[in-house]
């Protein structure tokens, strides 16, 4: 993998991020995402994290931010709602990420210990599968279906209720 | 390895303070979610980042956790967003007064 790849995808998803936020229309801002989130995944490759790459497309683009856009189309969102220009919000946006930025110049200015080990099978299926399912961190797998769980028994509580309001009216 | 660690967490900050400043300026509940997920994608890049420069797998079980609770979290939310367009035509935020539904 070259480095220039790196840069070619941080660009894209710089670019496409910045779309996201500036750009009128709800669909064309999940779009947008949808763009950003691929080039991550390319950058998560070029770093050598071939699962999470593939993570990433599948699950977090092909399922979270396709059920954004189902969503979306469902409800008919489809008004355009540009930003908004009220100085308010632009100066508490603006307040909340300088402390931000002046940190992280001051953090990555001084220089970084880079260890590069350059570890057999990093980042492939068969070492996170290792560490998970029952390795050393076999407690995170367990802890996230809790989570999925709680999530889909909140989905259903929310969706049951809905009906049962129509129902009574 | 291939970039310096610092120009990969460097992009993770810009991703998040454009998620951030999204946040406070987009006004209907579909994009300020939307730029919430812009910011969780920006951790996992810092993750996987750092993961790669120590040589450590642990970035990659926590950016998995991480897409897991994002799924989990945006269910629900986008149900709270389907729940609230019941009653009224718009999702803008600033719509949104009443406390009863």
């Amino acid at each position: 993998m070259t480095a220039w790849l790196f840069y070619v995808f941080a660009a894209i998803a710089v670019i496409f991020s910045l779309a996201v936020i500036l750009l009128r229309n709800p669909v064309t801002s999940a779009f947008s995402l949808v763009v950003s989130f691929f080039a991550v995944a390319g950058i998560y490759v070029v770093l050598n994290a071939t699962f999470l790459a593939s993570i990433q497309v599948l699950v977090y683009t092909g399922a979270i931010l396709v059920l954004f856009l189902y969503v979306t189309m469902l409800l008919g969102l489809r008004h355009e709602s540009p930003p908004s220009r009220a100085v308010k919000a632009l100066q508490v946006g603006a307040l909340a990420a300088l402390p931000l930025i002046v940190g992280a110049a001051v953090g990555l200015l001084r220089p970084f210990p880079d260890a590069g080990k350059d570890v057999k099978n990093f980042g492939s299926p068969l070492e996170v599968a290792d560490l998970l399912l029952g390795g050393t961190w076999g407690f995170v797998f367990e802890a996230i279906s809790l989570i999925l769980l709680a999530a889909i028994v909140g989905v259903v509580l929310l969706s049951v209720q809905k009906k049962s309001r129509k129902e009574g009216t | 390895m291939i970039v310096p660690v610092t120009e990969v967490i460097g992009l993770s900050l810009i991703l998040f303070t454009i998620g951030l400043v999204g946040l406070f300026i987009r006004r209907d509940a579909i994009t300020v979610f939307l730029c919430v997920e812009i910011m969780l994608n920006a951790a996992n890049v810092a993750f996987v980042g750092f993961s790669r420069a120590s040589g450590d797998m642990f970035g990659h079980v926590a950016a998995l956790t991480v897409i897991a609770v994002a799924a989990a979290e945006a269910a629900v939310g986008l149900a709270l967003v389907i729940r609230l367009h019941d009653g009224r035509e718009s999702i803008h935020l600033e719509d949104l007064r009443e406390l009863k539904g």
